[in-house]
């Protein structure tokens, strides 16, 4: 076997593998991918395709094979759907098998299928299969559609994202691609290069002739070895870019672990997403070659040139005894050649154009190989390995050629993919019969050189690329290094690119494939086009060409021809589909990077989290916070801690963690200004070291957010807002700070700077005082509704008497660091700790309301019966005019009420819905609902239609089928003068 | 991922920023009338090309910033603080 050790650092002859494909064992070398390995072991049949079962060989030697789909570690944690056998790293123990097929591929009863061939051209579910019901027969069209299992387990690899800035990104390390990055990484500019091969030098790989291929490789090898080396270039290989976006950032996704065996894999990611913003790019993808649209052109042993090519002389593959070449353009001769010198001795060319290069001709020559210009292929016969095709010369006659091999090419087009996404526009080049970027000097920010630009020739390539990279090296204003300038590279092989455009092959009476993988032939196309579907958008969507997971690689210029010239439209006229991120598959894994799992989102603990654990509290999450939802004493169950916290609290004193509430500390000589342009309520009558109930609103009118604002000196307030709403609010304080003529106010959110412990229950003044506090708490001294600074044992700290239980209450504020210190030290006072359950209950008892459960956005105060608040304001403040409009005031808004069960036994739950009786529409629902421990029977508070006017009538409760007769009540059900605040 | 020129902050990604769309911040007062209140409220030109914008630096500095944005290229044309007094469309100044 040929190796070249050098530019491909894992194929070499010493190091074997084995590896399993469809249950039987193979050797490999370290180095091939599952194709290279499967083809030198004589496999030609790999898959069965997608519609009609027919078997189906490797065609490509990249992202842009379209049969050889597999299933990697098939039913292990591992195992991986659909992946190209083409992409797929041989590694030691690696197993694999088939997809789309049963029992095996070489024996597969779908080819059944292949009878029904006429009932199932393109878009058929859309006129068969529909009486007497299509749902009869969904289920087994579904389950017969796709090709790899999907995994049931969770991913068991690890992934990781990183971002990275540097002058210029290179994507492709071919001819182009290295020369372009060593110039620009000689002129200091920072280069990321990547190419999603293992081995640098691309096309280069299959370029013809023993002499002119060894000083390609050794061209390419000393260019990648310089650039490598300097401390400016970061070098990726394995790394696909899969997708150019907004200002130059670009995603690159790098396969870091695949290519080892399992087990060498541990404590590795598996993979890498590289979010890449560049100052400039250099796209040097290359150019996808075309296959020819002939009858029968799908069968195993039909390849392009340049995969045959790859195979027989990069990994050394024996790939048959005869093969025969097909072409209508200059540049895969490279291959032929390469494929013969290689050690597939290639006997006949076919090439469509009648006239051909003395250059090439007596190349051809020397090798003894048939040359039969102006003619074509017309038929290949051989259901699982090609073994004859049928040649139909010039002057009409046909003759068969029994072959192994057919290597066909039906010319090249430019990966134009990223460039695309980067809104590029292209060009249709008639004399390269391609699409290709069009030049537009208004992009400055991205160059593409090489057979991606249309620039075919490996010595025109390169030369392109250096007088690219200089021109950005200009535009990024960076100076020549100290090295001396890339040499230019003498004689690497630069064929003239000539072409004559050949579509189809007319006149052949077996279907001709366009898209392998998802079954579409050329019949398809004209289908599409005589149903009207002549919009190049509309072809791909109804054949489904382009929609595999190859991405339309190899079919798509030859279907939108086809299109063409069923239409009477040349390519150009027709136009390409949309080109999308991402170029190819990328696992849903790479973009998730760490954050799975407990690192999903940021968890935040509470200062005392540790003392709650320690009291047995249940901690949950409430939003980001993890709190505690109660505290579990013995084996009590959930409803017996919450109901003995609440039963305690009422009538003792208990201490509730609310640190999370939001805490906005605004200050300066125009704060009561800003305070009335934001809420809702006249704050400029707030007395020093008082108290109020606030509520501001979204533009329309409804509730945004509640909270007890503080006054602390005459221009300083301390905001208090819900756990969850106080970004929103600072948001915006700061947005209508900064669009009033200069409100002179300093905003600073103190929320995790204070832990607070809302000491609740008649006996909390007992436990404040017991504190070493320097404030007095006595009742004639602290009011309900007054806040107080001072010392808590020489620590600041903060108390304000406000009440969301109903029970008399101290929020007791201290630096969060000396939290848990004083969470411990008010337990041993005897308060007892109780969680976000008891008060939910509680402030369910008294009817307070709860923003974002008893509201929706535009609930507004008139609905939850605070009309009151704010009306009488007359500077205007956010949401008041929206507020006034008929609709946020009729008499028929769902407004907030009690509802109690006629019969206490009964239960009921958030989410009931009301109604007058069966069959009746909702009226309104239950918004929060619970169990009375004091009470002892359902409360609940409720959004009902025209609420307000229809205390103490009678209504039902439907949930889950069951109706439950309902009062309707006022929302507070305990203590409703409030006697427990004036302790 | 756009890349945004905090006039506070200097260039930073798109994904530190919130956008809330064309807004102006004038309250409507107590007597405009209802189709002010509804210009006001929920229409906006969606303009096919350049509009006007504001965005919040919010894993930055925190500033409230008008940017000038071109709707069909991306690009983006001014970007000043929302209170800035010189907020006239036109070109941003090089830093």
């Amino acid at each position: 076997m040929k190796t070249d050790d050098r530019i491909a650092p894992g194929v070499s002859d010493t190091q074997r593998v084995s590896f399993v494909f469809d249950g039987k064992s193979y050797k490999g070398l370290v180095g091939d991918t599952l194709a290279s390995a499967l083809l030198a072991n004589g496999v030609f049949v790999v898959g069965r395709s997608f519609k009609l079962h027919r078997p189906r060989g490797i065609l490509a030697a990249g992202a842009d094979e379209p049969n050889a789909i597999v299933q990697l570690e098939p039913g292990s944690e591992h195992s991986e759907p659909d992946l190209k056998a083409t992409q797929v790293e041989l590694y030691e123990g690696l197993t694999a098998s088939s997809v789309n097929r049963w029992p095996s591929v070489d024996l597969d009863f779908g080819a059944a299928l292949g009878v029904l061939k006429r009932f199932l051209p393109a878009g058929f579910y859309y006129k068969t299969f529909m009486w007497p019901n299509w749902h009869t027969f969904e289920p087994s069209i579904r389950k017969a559609a796709g090709l790899g299992v999907a995994p049931k387990n969770a991913d068991p690899d690890q992934y990781d994202i990183r971002h990275a800035h540097c002058d210029v990104l290179v994507v492709g390390a071919g001819p182009a691609g290295l020369a372009a990055a060593d110039s620009l990484s000689k002129a200091a500019a920072s280069v990321i290069l990547v190419d999603e091969n293992a081995a640098v030098g691309s096309s280069f790989m299959w370029m013809a002739s023993d002499a002119g291929r060894q000083h390609s490789l050794d061209w390419a090898l000393s260019r990648a070895e310089a650039v490598r080396a300097r401390p400016n270039v970061r070098v990726l290989r394995r790394t696909t870019a899969t997708g150019y976006y907004d200002d130059n950032t670009l995603t690159l996704l790098e396969r870091v672990a695949e290519h080892l065996p399992i087990a060498l894999r541990a404590g590795r990611v598996k993979q890498r997403l590289w979010i890449v913003r560049a100052t400039h790019v250099v796209i040097a993808t290359g150019a996808h070659e075309r296959p020819i649209v002939f009858g029968n052109n799908d069968r195993p042993g039909i390849m392009l040139s340049n995969a045959g090519a790859t195979y027989a002389a990069h990994y050394g593959v024996r790939l048959g005894a005869s093969a025969i070449g097909f072409t209508n353009n200059d540049r895969a001769y490279e291959a032929f050649f390469s494929t013969h010198d290689g050690g597939t001795p290639v006997r006949d060319i076919v090439d469509s154009r009648a006239t051909l290069s003395d250059e090439l001709t007596s190349a051809c020559r020397s090798r003894r190989i048939t040359l039969h210009l102006g003619a074509v292929v017309c038929n290949a016969s051989g259901r699982k390995r090609v073994k004859s095709v049928e040649i139909r010369a010039a002057d009409g006659k046909s003759r068969i050629v029994s072959c192994d091999l057919l290597l066909m090419s039906g010319g090249w087009s430019p990966a134009v993919h990223l460039y695309s996404q980067a809104q590029g526009r292209l060009r249709y080049d008639r004399d390269l019969a391609m699409f290709r970027p069009q030049a537009d000097p208004a992009r400055e920010r991205c160059t593409v050189i090489g057979s991606a630009n249309g620039t075919m020739g490996a010595q025109s390539a390169v030369l392109e690329a250096m007088n690219a990279a200089a021109a950005i090296a200009a535009r990024l204003c960076l100076e020549a290094g100290a090295e001396p300038a890339t040499p230019k590279p003498k004689d690497l092989s630069d064929t003239q690119y000539r072409i004559s455009p050949l579509w189809r092959v007319e006149g052949s009476r077996a279907s001709a494939w366009v898209d392998f993988q998802n079954d579409v032939t050329e019949s398809d196309v004209r289908l599409a086009s005589r149903e009207n579907f002549i919009s190049v958008e509309h072809l791909k969507r109804y054949t489904t060409m382009g929609m595999a997971s190859d991405q339309g690689k190899t079919s798509n210029v030859n279907a939108l021809a086809l299109l063409g010239v069923a239409t009477d439209r040349t390519p150009d006229q027709v136009g390409t589909t949309r080109f999308r991120p991402p170029y190819s598959p990328v696992t849903i894994g790479a973009f998730g990077g760490h954050a799975r799992g407990d690192l999903f989102i940021p968890r935040r603990y509470l200062a005392a989290h540790d003392a709650h654990l320690r009291h047995h509290a249940q901690i949950l999450e409430y939003g980001s916070w993890m709190r505690p939802a109660f505290y579990r004493l013995g084996s009590e169950t959930d409803e017996q801690a919450w109901n003995r916290e609440v039963l305690h609290v009422r009538s003792k004193v208990g201490v509730f963690d609310g640190s999370p509430l939001g805490k906005i500390e605004v200050k300066g000589p125009d704060v009561v200004a800003l305070l009335n342009a934001v809420y809702a309520n006249e704050l400029g009558t707030l007395g020093i070291g008082r108290c109020r109930y606030s509520v501001i609103l979204n533009e329309g009118g409804g509730i945004l957010d509640d909270g007890v604002i503080a006054r602390l000196s005459q221009n300083h307030f301390l905001v208090g807002t819900s756990s969850a709403g106080v970004q929103r609010v600072l948001e915006a304080f700061e947005y209508w700070r900064e669009s009033g003529k200069g409100f002179r106010v300093a905003i600073m959110q103190a929320s995790d700077q204070w832990a607070t412990y809302a000491i609740t229950g008649p006996e909390s003044r007992r436990v404040m005082q017991s504190l070493p506090i320097d404030i007095d708490t006595s009742k004639d001294a602290f009011a309900h509704m007054s806040f107080r600074e001072g010392h808590l044992d020489g620590v600041p700290c903060r108390v304000a008497r406000v009440s969301f239980s109903g029970e008399m209450t101290f929020e007791l504020s201290v630096p969060a660091h000396y939290g848990r210190d004083v969470f411990e030290r008010i337990i041993a006072a005897d308060a007892v700790p109780f969680g976000i359950e008891a008060l939910m209950i509680m402030r369910t008892e008294k009817g307070f309301i709860h923003v974002g459960v008893e509201t929706e956005p535009s609930t507004t105060l008139r609905d939850v019966g605070m009309g009151a608040l704010g009306s009488k304001k007359v500077l205007p403040f956010v949401g008041q005019r929206a507020a006034k409009r008929t609709a946020m005031t009729h008499e028929s808004r769902l407004q907030l009420v009690g509802i109690e069960c006629v019969d206490r036994s009964q239960k009921i739950r958030a989410g009931g819905h009301l109604v007058a009786g069966p069959g009746e529409p909702s009226e309104g629902h239950l918004t929060s609902c619970i169990w009375s421990p004091v009470l002892k029977k359902y409360v609940a508070l409720a959004l009902l239609r025209a609420g307000a006017s229809r205390l103490n009538q009678t209504i039902k409760v439907y949930d889950d089928g069951k109706f439950t007769d309902a009062r309707i009540v006022g929302t507070c059900f305990l203590d409703p003068d409030g006697e427990k605040l004036r302790l | 991922m756009l890349e945004i020129d905090c006039p506070f902050c200097g260039k930073r990604p798109e994904a530190e920023f919130w956008c809330i769309g064309e807004g102006t911040a004038l309250v409507p007062s107590l007597d405009a009338s209802a189709d002010d209140l509804q210009n006001y409220l929920y229409f906006r030109t969606n303009g096919s090309g350049e509009i006007s914008e504001q965005w919040l630096h919010r894993h930055g500095c925190g500033e409230w910033l008008t940017v000038h944005r071109n709707t069909k290229t991306n690009a983006i044309l001014s970007v000043t603080f929302m209170n800035d007094d010189s907020n006239t469309r036109g070109r941003r100044e090089d830093r």
